[in-house]
């Protein structure tokens, strides 16, 4: 049981770090690429 | 049982780690696709995940073996009571499942690495997406098929133990230097497929490569050395080198980045052999792949193994699935990949370069044939025929002397147009001295291979010294100050390091396979012998017994003329069996000196009471590792220099 519930917390938390960017619509902290070099 | 907690963790982290690396690959192509930041970014948060992650699970799985926990498997099946901390560490990468995640480890810190750089070139999001979907697919075959986080089935007080030959400090990072500087090639073989993908004729994939192509040479090289003293002080047959399977799989990715390394310092310099350096970094990715594949399918021990192994499937899947993935890539974008400038003089550095490559493919070539031999004649006739190290040595040779030929004129020769004349006015006094050299050692040696080493290797000094000295004196001349002009210099100064070590280890090689001495000795305790110019005295013979084992051990003199050299063989049983496969393990006693090693060995105490022994006299070992690490130390002046203001 607490591993199960160890393991949730991890999924969830980094669940909410990678898709945060989604979320939060903030443009200007996300670096530019060089598409048309 | 015991508490299955951390292992579930694990195991849980793992599966999402895998689950992460798919959301990664998607968002980092429909990032790429759609020239959209936002999944960009979001592939870069996923990068950074998997990294955490698999950091957490090495660390998890490290507290098990510290702490000897059997309810996991790996643990019970790797480690023992009576195993030293430093050797239960080392278990990490002792079995297939903890090398897979040390692998999948290493590569997410690689990953996280390039993730970091600040440029923003459009290569980079390809390239994370190649390097995301290797690191995917090694951590697929440790969720689905090698997990170390599995419970052991029974309760159990003892684990059966690492094996004793494995249980020496040059083996206990001698695998784990090889992997860092293994995976290190798919950061290179990274960036080639980013700028194959992304249309990017520059040479910008070469510059953000060559640091990493350094790092993995400097530890190829020094895997291959600590593997080699590991053989040579544990393995007990006199030598370091056997041309077996492992050994050659871990030498061919060697031998083509050395080969890469050299000619892309051509699309460097002068934007040439775009495309031969792209087919270059994919042969030395593919073949450590291949490597990884032939050591950890097993199938080098049985050919039979290869069926048996699942994880072989799954890696001839990969194999098959990223060569054709990047050649199908070079083939769609090949028109954007095009030489600037052509080849315009026989004469020049970008050509000697040619045949610098070419040489290193053969070698390779050759090495991958004896290697792959056996098996290709057991499918084919039914019968393992085995290669021996004749046929390497044999076919090889011929190309180690061209390469040291080019090594002694190359460094000399211009970019662009050579002039030949020149060029041998300059090596006429080197070549003249390495001549006599050369006849003198014939004279005194009457042995043709041990001369033309000889010759080789001092024509290559004496160029390279010329070439300092007429450096000196320019700069004396110019009144600079000499600290500049090495700065300006550096990397051609460091090449001259490396191939100084170079040139110490073929000599090291010839001098002691052609002249080492063995001797099969039997004494009684206190009895002396006597061989060729040698004395060997029987001084005393003990037994002793700890926990683990059970010792004999024999305190033997060396009288080699005047000097005395006191040398202490043993042999151990190990009592506790578990699951090794050699329980008697031989103690190598060596005095090295610098021109001779004293090798002996304790085979066994014969019926009669004697003691028998292996002796042997080795010339010139020193000079292999004082070799390895001096071109090792030239590249890692190249990795950490202050780069191209200086250049």
């Amino acid at each position: 049981m607490n591993s199960l519930i160890i393991s949730s917390l991890i999924t969830v938390i980094v669940l909410s770090y990678i898709f945060y960017p989604l979320l939060v619509d903030k443009e200007s902290n996300i670096k530019k690429t060089n598409w048309d070099d | 049982m015991g508490q299955p907690l951390l292992n579930n963790i694990g195991e849980a982290s793992l599966f999402l780690s895998l689950l992460i690396g798919l959301v990664g690959i998607f968002s980092l192509s429909a990032g790429i696709l759609q020239k959209e930041d936002k999944f960009i970014h979001i592939g870069k948060r996923c990068i950074n995940s998997i990294f955490a992650l698999l950091t957490l699970t090495m660390v998890l799985l490290l507290y098990l073996l510290i702490t000897k926990d059997y309810s996991n498997a790996y643990v019970s099946k790797n480690v023992s009571n009576d195993l030293s901390t430093l050797y239960s560490v080392t278990a990490l990468w002792a079995g297939q499942e903890g090398s897979l995640l040390l692998w999948a480890w290493i590569m997410s810190i690689y990953l996280f690495i390039v993730s970091m750089v600040k440029t923003r070139d459009k290569l980079i999001p390809s390239t994370k997406v190649t390097i995301l979907f290797v690191l995917s697919f090694f951590i697929l075959l440790i969720v689905f098929i090698e997990s170390p986080f599995a419970l052991s089935l029974s309760a159990e007080s003892n684990g059966r133990g690492l094996n004793p030959i494995l249980q020496n400090i040059y083996m206990a990072i001698h695998p784990v230097t090889l992997y860092i500087g293994y995976i290190a090639l798919t950061i290179p073989f990274a960036f080639a497929v980013g700028s194959i993908l992304s249309k990017d004729n520059s040479n910008k994939w070469i510059e953000l490569s060559k640091r990493w192509t350094y790092f993995s040479w400097i530890f190829l090289s020094a895997g291959l050395l600590l593997g080699s003293r590991w053989a040579y002080l544990e393995l007990g047959w006199g030598g370091y080198w056997a041309w077996d399977p492992v050994e050659n799989v871990a030498l061919m990715p060697w031998l083509v980045l050395t080969a890469f390394i050299h000619s892309s310092m051509a699309q460097e310099k002068r934007s040439l052999l775009k495309r031969w350096n792209i087919f270059l970094i994919f042969l030395a990715f593919f073949l450590s792949i291949f490597g990884t594949f032939i050591t950890r399918s097993g199938l080098i021990s049985s050919v039979h193994s290869f069926a048996q192994s699942e994880i072989a499937n799954y890696f001839i899947v990969f194999i098959f699935l990223i060569v054709i993935i990047s050649f199908f890539s070079y083939y769609k974008n090949k028109n954007y990949i095009k030489s600037e400038e052509e080849i315009t003089s026989l004469v020049s550095k970008e050509n000697f370069f040619i045949f610098n490559n070419i040489f290193f493919l053969v070698i390779t070539l050759t090495v991958f044939l004896g290697t792959t031999f056996p098996i290709l004649s057991e499918f084919a006739t039914g019968e393992k025929i085995l290669v021996g190290p004749s046929f390497y040595n044999l076919v090889n040779f011929p190309n180690v002397l061209l390469l040291m030929l080019l090594m002694s004129i190359a460094p000399i020769i211009p970019w662009k147009n050579g002039d030949i004349v020149i060029s041998l006015r300059f090596i006429l006094v080197p070549l003249v001295l390495s001549l006599i050299l050369g006849i003198t050692t014939f004279v005194f040696v009457n042995e043709y291979k041990t001369s033309l080493v000889v010759f080789l290797s001092f024509l290559i000094i004496t160029t390279m010294m010329k070439e300092l000295i007429t450096d000196f004196k320019i700069q004396y001349k110019n009144k600079g100050k000499t600290s500049s002009m090495l700065l300006f210099k550096l990397r051609r100064y460091c090449s001259f390091v490396v191939h100084l070590g170079i040139v110490l280890i073929v000599l090291g090689i010839n001098f002691s396979s052609v002249f080492a001495a063995k001797y099969d000795i039997s004494l009684k305790k206190s009895e002396t012998a006597i061989i060729d110019n040698y004395k060997i005295e029987l001084l005393d013979i003990y037994r002793n017994e700890n926990e683990a084992k059970t010792i004999l051990g024999a305190i033997v003199a060396l009288y080699d003329g005047k000097n005395r050299y006191i040398l202490n063989p043993e042999q151990n049983n190990y009592k506790y069996e578990g699951n090794r496969e050699i329980n008697k393990e031989t103690e190598v006693a060596i005095y090295s000196t610098f021109a001779k090693d004293y090798y002996l060995i304790l085979i066994d105490q014969n019926t009669k009471g004697n003691f028998n022994f292996k002796v042997y006299i080795n010339p010139l070992v020193s000079f292999l590792w004082i070799g390895s690490f001096v071109s090792i130390l030239g590249v890692t002046v190249l990795l950490i220099r202050r780069s191209k203001k200086y250049e």
